[in-house]
Order: C-alpha cells, then sequence, then structure tokens
C-alpha cells in the first residue's frame, strides 16, 4: 500500500498509513485479506483443473501409475512433507507473535519459517538430482519397464509439472517470508501484524497443496 | 491539487483578465507521459486500457475484413488457405482475449465501478496498474509471435492438433494468452474486493446501479474461471514441447479432456464478455427512458443467475465431439436454463420503456440495437443448445452468425453505447450526438447485413473455418462481405466525431443526459480523487420516480391518459 | 489465552504428523482401493486442519467463508460435470 493520508485511523494506533483510496485501517486490512482470499480461490482453480487432469491419466493408467509411483523417493518425499508442515507451524507461530507485538520473535519465527522452505527445495532439488540418475527424468533421460513405459511418461510428466509448480509457488512465498522477517526486525511496518497474517495465509495454501500432491505422486502404490 | 475553481477564478482582483479556468480533474492534474504510465488512478489506467484495446479491435477487424474480402468468391482467390486459417485464428485471439473481455470491465468498469459506489479508487490501484501492464505485454508479445509466422489452430487451441500437427508459433501464442488472463484476474479481483470494501455510507447492495452488479458477476467469473484456462494452457504447452500424453490419444492422452478444460473457461467468457453489457444497457435504458429500471431486484438476481448457470452448460460446444450423450442431455438442460434469466432482463428492458419519456439520443440507439441483437442472438443460442438440431448446425456458420449476434452485436453494440454515454462523464466533452446517432443506425445495418446471411448459409450447411465454397453460396457471402464493409466504415466513424470532440467538442456539463448515479454527481471530468466531498447515499437507484410521479399528476390533470 | 492459542496451533501440528505417519504406514499395507481412500480421506483432513486452525477460515469476516464455499462448489462443478461423461461415455 503506497502513502498519504498518515492522520487517518489514528484513532486505532499511532501514525498508522492508510494508502489513500481507504477511508480508515479497517477498511483496509479487511479488502487485503479478502484479496489473498480471493486470490487463493483463483489458486483452487489452477492447482484443480491439474489434480483433475492427473486424476483422468490415473485412470487411465492404473497399473503404471502405480509401478511409477514405486519409484519416487518416499524417504525425502515424507521428510519434505513434515518438513512442510512444520514450517507452517512456524508461521502461525510468527503470526500469533505479530499480534502479540513482539517484533524480534516475530523476525525469529519468520526466519524459521524461511529456512524450512529453503530445506524443502533442497530436498526437492536433490530429489530432483536422484530422479535424473534413475533415469525418471522426461525429454532428458527416460527409461522405464517397456510393460508400463508409456503410463510411466505420463505419470513423471505430471510429477514434474505439478512439484515444478509448486515449487515455483514456494519460493514466492519464502520471498514474502523473508521480506516480512527483515521488516519485523527493523520495526518497520504498524499492520505487522495483518501483513504476517496475509503472507501465512499464502504460505499454508502452498502447504495444502502440498499435502494432496504427497499421496497423489509417493503413495499410489506402495505395496 | 490546485484549487482553480471557477468560483475562486472569479475572485481574482480588478484590473486582471478573468481566466475561467477549468477546475482541476484527474486529466489536467499532470501531462507527462511518465503520469500516465505509472499513474495508479482507475480512471486514467481505465483510459490506458481503453487506448489499447481500440487498438487491438482495428487489428482483430483488419484480419475480419481481409477473411470477408477472401470470402466474396468461391475459390477464395485473395489468401491462401493457410494465410485464411492464421487470420481467423490471430481474429478470434485478437477480439476474444484483447478485445471482447477486457472491453467493458478493464474500461468502463475501472472507471465508473469506484465513482459509481462513490469511492476514491479501486481497493488495490497497483494492482490495477499491473494488470494493465500485463496485458500490454502478454497481448504484443502474442502479436508479435502473430507477425513472425502466425498461428492455424484457431482460437480454441484444440488438441492434439495445438500439440502434435501444427507448425506454427503455438507456444508464443499461448504464453502470451497466459500472461492476459493474469491481467483478466487482476482486474476481477480488484473489482470484488473494491465493491465489496468501498461502498460509499448509505450504498447498500440493492442500491447499487446494476452496472455495479454486472461488473461483480464478471469479476466472479473471471476469478473462478480463467485459472482453469491458464492450467489448460499449461498443460498444453507441456504436451507440446516434452511429448507427455495428456490430451494425445496416441501419447494415452484424452482429447475430451482438452475440450472440456476449455469450455470450463470459454463457456463463462461468453458471460464474461455480455455480462458487462448487459449491465451498461440498465444503464442506458433507464436514463434515456426517464424510468427507473423495471424489476430492479429480478435484474439483479437474473444476472447472479446468468453468471452461475454459465458455469454448468460448457458441454453444449461437445455435442457431437464423442462426449456421453447422456452428459450431452444434461448439458441441453441446463443451457435451455440460460434463456430464463436471460429473458427476464430483455422483458425488463422493455418495461422499462413504458411510460417513459424516451430521448433517442446515441447511446440510447446503441442500447436498442443491443436488446433487439441480443434476442436474436439469444433465440438462435436455443436451436444450438438442441442436440438433435445441433448435430446439423455444429461447425456451421449458423454457429458463426450465432455468437456474432451476442458478441458484436450485443457487446460491441453496448461497449460503444457506454462509450457515447459516459463519454462526456470521461472527456469532459460533448460529441455530435447527430454524427453519433448516424453512426449507430449504420452499425445496426451493417451489422444485420453481415451475420444474417451466415445464418442462412449455416442452415444451408456451409462449414465455418474454411476459405472456398461451392459456388452456390456466393450469393449469401456477397452480401456478407458488403455487410462487413459497412461495418467497417460504421466502426472508423466514431474514431472521428469523438476524436474531433476532444478538442472542438462543447464543454460538458456535470450531468448531461439528466441521470441519476453518483457518477453523475461529481464534476465532468471528475477530480483526482473523484468527490470534492464523500458521498452518502440516501436513496434507491433510478430514482427518476418523483419526475414520472409529477408527470402522471399532470398527464392526469390535462385528461390525456 | 495467548497459551492456549499457541497450545492449539502445536496440537494441530502434532496431529498433522501423526495423520502424516499414518497415511504413509497404510500404503505399505495391501488394502486394495482402500489405500486409495484412507490417503484421500487423511489428506482432506490435513487440508481441513491447516485451512481452519492455521488460516482461521470461521475466524476471518464471513465473506472469507463465501469464498472459500464458493471456491470448492466451483472446482465440485468441474469435476463432478466432468467425471460422469469420461466414466459413461463407453470408449
Amino acid at each position: 500500500m503506497t502513502s498519504a493520508n498518515p492522520a487517518i485511523g489514528a484513532v486505532h494506533e499511532p501514525a498508522l498509513r492508510v494508502a489513500a483510496q481507504f477511508e480508515e485501517a479497517p477498511q483496509q486490512v479487511h479488502a487485503a485479506k479478502l484479496g489473498m482470499w480471493i486470490f487463493l480461490a483463483t489458486e483452487v482453480m489452477f492447482f484443480g483443473a491439474l489434480f483433475f487432469a492427473y486424476a483422468i491419466a490415473r485412470v487411465q493408467f492404473p497399473e503404471a501409475f502405480a509401478a511409477a509411483s514405486k519409484h519416487t523417493n518416499i524417504l525425502l518425499g515424507t521428510t519434505n512433507t513434515a518438513v512442510l508442515l512444520t514450517s507452517s507451524l512456524f508461521m502461525v507461530l510468527a503470526m500469533r507473535a505479530a499480534e502479540l507485538g513482539v517484533r524480534r520473535a516475530t523476525a525469529i519465527l519468520l526466519v524459521i519459517t524461511g529456512l524450512l522452505g529453503l530445506a524443502f527445495t533442497g530436498i526437492k532439488l536433490t530429489e530432483y538430482a536422484l530422479d535424473y540418475r534413475d533415469h525418471l527424468v522426461p525429454v532428458l533421460d527416460f527409461s522405464f519397464d517397456p510393460r508400463y513405459a508409456k503410463g510411466a511418461l505420463v505419470f513423471f510428466g505430471f510429477y514434474f509439472v505439478t512439484t515444478g509448480l509448486h515449487l515455483v509457488h514456494l519460493s514466492v512465498g519464502n520471498g514474502l517470508v523473508l521480506t516480512f522477517a527483515r521488516r519485523a526486525w527493523l520495526g518497520k511496518p504498524n499492520t505487522l501484524a495483518d501483513q504476517v497474517e496475509i503472507a501465512g495465509l499464502y504460505w499454508h495454501f502452498v502447504d495444502v497443496v502440498w499435502i494432496f500432491l504427497y499421496p497423489c505422486l509417493y503413495l499410489v502404490s506402495r505395496t | 491539487m490546485s484549487s482553480w475553481t471557477t468560483g475562486l477564478a472569479g475572485d481574482v482582483p480588478q484590473g486582471h483578465a478573468v481566466r475561467v479556468e477549468t477546475p482541476s480533474n484527474y486529466l489536467n492534474a499532470k501531462f507527462t507521459i511518465g503520469s500516465w504510465l505509472a499513474t495508479h488512478d482507475h480512471k486514467r489506467i481505465a483510459i490506458l486500457f481503453a487506448v489499447s484495446i481500440t487498438a487491438f479491435f482495428f487489428i482483430g477487424g483488419a484480419a475480419a475484413t481481409m477473411m470477408r474480402l477472401d470470402l466474396a468468391t468461391p475459390a477464395g482467390d485473395f489468401v491462401k488457405a493457410e494465410t485464411y486459417n492464421k487470420l481467423f485464428t490471430m481474429h478470434g485471439v485478437i477480439m476474444v482475449w484483447f478485445f471482447l473481455i477486457p472491453s467493458i470491465p478493464a474500461t468502463l468498469g475501472n472507471f465508473l465501478v469506484p465513482l459509481m459506489i462513490g469511492a476514491r479508487d479501486l481497493a488495490f490501484p497497483r494492482l490495477n496498474l499491473t494488470s494493465w501492464y500485463l496485458y500490454v505485454g502478454g497481448s504484443i508479445f502474442t502479436i508479435a509471435a502473430m507477425i513472425a509466422g502466425g498461428v492455424d489452430t484457431g482460437w480454441t487451441f484444440y488438441a492434439p492438433f495445438s500439440t502434435m500437427f501444427s507448425n506454427t508459433h503455438v507456444i508464443y501464442v499461448l504464453a502470451g494468452v497466459f500472461v492476459v488472463g493474469f491481467s483478466s484476474i487482476l482486474t476481477g479481483l480488484n473489482i470484488i474486493v473494491t465493491v465489496h470494501t468501498m461502498r460509499a455510507p448509505g450504498m447498500t447492495w440493492f442500491r447499487l446501479p446494476l452496472f455495479v452488479w454486472a461488473q461483480y458477476a464478471t469479476a466472479a467469473i473471471l476469478v473462478l474461471a480463467t485459472p482453469v484456462l491458464a492450467m489448460t494452457l499449461v498443460l498444453v504447452t507441456v504436451e507440446r514441447l516434452f511429448g507427455i500424453g495428456i490430451f494425445n490419444p496416441v501419447l494415452g492422452g484424452d482429447p475430451l479432456l482438452f475440450q472440456h478444460l476449455f469450455w470450463f473457461y470459454s463457456h463463462p467468457a461468453v458471460y464474461i464478455m455480455v455480462l458487462p453489457a448487459m449491465g451498461v444497457v440498465s444503464e442506458l435504458i433507464a436514463a434515456s427512458a426517464h424510468n427507473p429500471v423495471f424489476g430492479y431486484k429480478t435484474m439483479a438476481f437474473a444476472i447472479i443467475a446468468i453468471a452461475v448457470l454459465g458455469f454448468l452448460v460448457w458441454g453444449h460446444h461437445m455435442f457431437v465431439s464423442g462426449q456421453s450423450m447422456y452428459a450431452g442431455v444434461v448439458f441441453s438442460f441446463m443451457s435451455f436454463l440460460v434463456a430464463i434469466p436471460s429473458a427476464v432482463k430483455v422483458f425488463n428492458w422493455t418495461a422499462t420503456l413504458w411510460h417513459g419519456r424516451i430521448t433517442y439520443t446515441a447511446p440510447m440507439l446503441y442500447a436498442l440495437g443491443f436488446v433487439g441483437l441480443f434476442t436474436v442472438g439469444g433465440m438462435t443460442g436455443l436451436f444450438l443448445a438442441s442436440l438433435a438440431l445441433d448435430v446439423h448446425l455444429t461447425d456451421t456458420y449458423f454457429v458463426v452468425a450465432h455468437f456474432h449476434y451476442i458478441m458484436v452485436g450485443g457487446t460491441v453494440s453496448a461497449y460503444l453505447g457506454g462509450i457515447h454515454f459516459w463519454w462526456p462523464k470521461i472527456t469532459g466533452r460533448m460529441y455530435s450526438d447527430r454524427w453519433a446517432r448516424f453512426a449507430a443506425i449504420l452499425l445496426f445495418v451493417g451489422f444485420n447485413f453481415t451475420f444474417f446471411p451466415q445464418y442462412l448459409l449455416g442452415i444451408a450447411g456451409m462449414p465455418r473455418r474454411y476459405h472456398a465454397y461451392p459456388p452456390e453460396f456466393q450469393t449469401l457471402n456477397v452480401l456478407s462481405s458488403a455487410g462487413a464493409l459497412i461495418l467497417a466504415l460504421g466502426y472508423l466513424l466514431p474514431l472521428l466525431y469523438l476524436g474531433w470532440s476532444l478538442f472542438r467538442g462543447a464543454r460538458a456539463p456535470a450531468n448531461p443526459w439528466d441521470a441519476t448515479g453518483l457518477e453523475w454527481q461529481t464534476s465532468s471530468p471528475p477530480p483526482v480523487h473523484n468527490f470534492a466531498t464523500p458521498p452518502v447515499v440516501t436513496e434507491p437507484p433510478y430514482a427518476y420516480r418523483m419526475a414520472a410521479l409529477s408527470r402522471d399528476v399532470v398527464d392526469a390533470r390535462e385528461g390525456t391518459r | 489465552m495467548t497459551h492456549s492459542r499457541i497450545r492449539n496451533y502445536v496440537a494441530t501440528w502434532i496431529a498433522l504428523l501423526v495423520l502424516l505417519a499414518i497415511t504413509c504406514g497404510t500404503s505399505f499395507i495391501p488394502l486394495g482401493r482402500y489405500n486409495l481412500a484412507i490417503n484421500m480421506a487423511i489428506a482432506i483432513a490435513k487440508a481441513l486442519l491447516v485451512i481452519v486452525v492455521f488460516m482461521r477460515l470461521f475466524k476471518s469476516a464471513p465473506m472469507v467463508l463465501v469464498v472459500a464455499i464458493i471456491a470448492a462448489l466451483d472446482l465440485a462443478i468441474l469435476v463432478c460435470l466432468t467425471l460422469p461423461d469420461f466414466v459413461v461415455r463407453g470408449w
């Protein structure tokens, strides 16, 4: 939000900066939160269409998807899920700290969240490298049991598209979280609690996408 | 914001020439190019959008004109078959995504929604500017790809042709459309949040002008449907670049999945185009008949109903695709349901005219044109929603005529009507109403000459997207091509007289049409922050009734009833 | 008050990890199609925990709940009107 009208909204919190188009701070905060939720609704449709296409392909190739899923790295996949769920805990704790006005704690919790996000990215990239070693990357280097090769190619196509798009979203979230960590440390914005909450909404949503990706990619068939 | 109001100018000391300065407004606040390209003012961004979509309208129109020239002879002597394919793709992509979808929401909607609800701006001004940059970036990228060789898939990008067989610049065009899609999403998001959080005191939901209702419903569709298109384009790209079988049956994909996902967006997209037009027409008819809109609440609910039903009917584009016939039955039934709220709107517009004091200004002519052409387009839509009849009519010129009646006869008429109606507010100038009425009539005539013969061609069995045809279709095709030239003239005329008005037009008063609505209560053009004092709303919309009541009293006294 | 909230968040996190362990563990037991059912049920449960507790769905403005419901419904429309076609079209 841009500058102007520092005086308006002074009743609630001193020197609260409200953007020129708003009358008062609560209106601005409400608009920002609603805007983020509507954005997340678009993301639901974006990823929803992707999951739907995955489901249709899986119905087409049940055995091949089962066979291909066995070649994903369940240890790294499950670890990564735990990392991401934990990052969400620190995100929500950071939000709570921001609400209570504990700036340093907010900053530290946000940094931990961001580091967990980076850890997820690191593990994911390691996994990609292992996939490459195992000849599981379509186009670049792909070979699979000829009985299932056709469907396995589709599976790994979806694997890279879904995890790739998820990783892009996660990186955006990482940028947001670390930016707000810096702001919290410097004690800059006085709408910190709301900003952290809105960044948190995005962070948790990216987490939810992964919660569905995990069984779809790693748990198709382990028996 | 220096306050050179006319009132202050009058207080200039004696001896100086009394300069009647125009009050400070959003147009004369700053003049630099930077003040336009970096503006956060919704009114200026609306104008940025208006200028760019006008440019794309004429590029897309040029492609259409070349197609009509080619179709004047059965052999298709003007362009080669491949060129023809690229022309109709270019026409479709540009007109759908770079003109029709942003047309009313991003220009009139952007300009008017904050004014109509009594707000200073949209909720997210920077996002609004971002939306314009995404639009311009994506569309120029697409145009570059089209100039560099073009695309021949049609605007629908049907897989597996687009993913495996087309040797043209499919990926670049997909990327361009993808980016422009995010522009749509941001505009929609902005409008929803603005209507929810920024209404002036007293502006309750059922005091909103129908234009705002229409923008709101449209924004909801933009936000919910566009991401599905974005994902579909991503999947097409993945299949085309990496050979992953998603849509192509040879690779194990499902071609109907593409059509389902594509039309899940593209059918609601039709309502993205026509709902705002309905909103515009409601304003125009009420103001020109000086009557409150008949059945205001049913009009609002009809808008919502159309938006919701729009998500349930996409399968009617797939009746002959091999889709399950039971699915076809369900989609056919749902499609018929859309006729109900649409008819409610048409009847209510007609009823609004009843006992009105009608003035036949140019905006009103456009609005009446809309009602007639939309009705014809809507009724022929019912033909296409009938399963058995559609088997005969699918992919013929009947379909082309049907959607052009809705898109061009409907949306473009309403867009031009809206531009004429709010021109005094946007620019502060009056145009020549005589020329404008002439253009409106010319467009109506030219439009029917162009597209009515196409209904007949379709029934006779002429398929769409062919650059040559059997000689027996020539008469109707020549009629259509001749009509297209009249139409082209009709579209060029407003450029001239509206352009002229910018420099020579009379200064517009705040409310030249004697209309209700908050946007007419501020000066023309509005000041930077829209209202000198924040408005408070105390009456329902379209409060023409007081005037009407007093007129009734006069009528009764004079015994004219 | 404060502590109870934080305790809630931590409890939710533990629940999420337990659910993760269950979904991962059961997938090594051959249960046929019930594996898929368990995995999806647990994924939905985990997603709901995150959305309700971490994203505070029910403590937000009413309109937020409406937005969430509309998004879910719209996705349901996409799935429910398309899937029958794939099931019954017979090719």
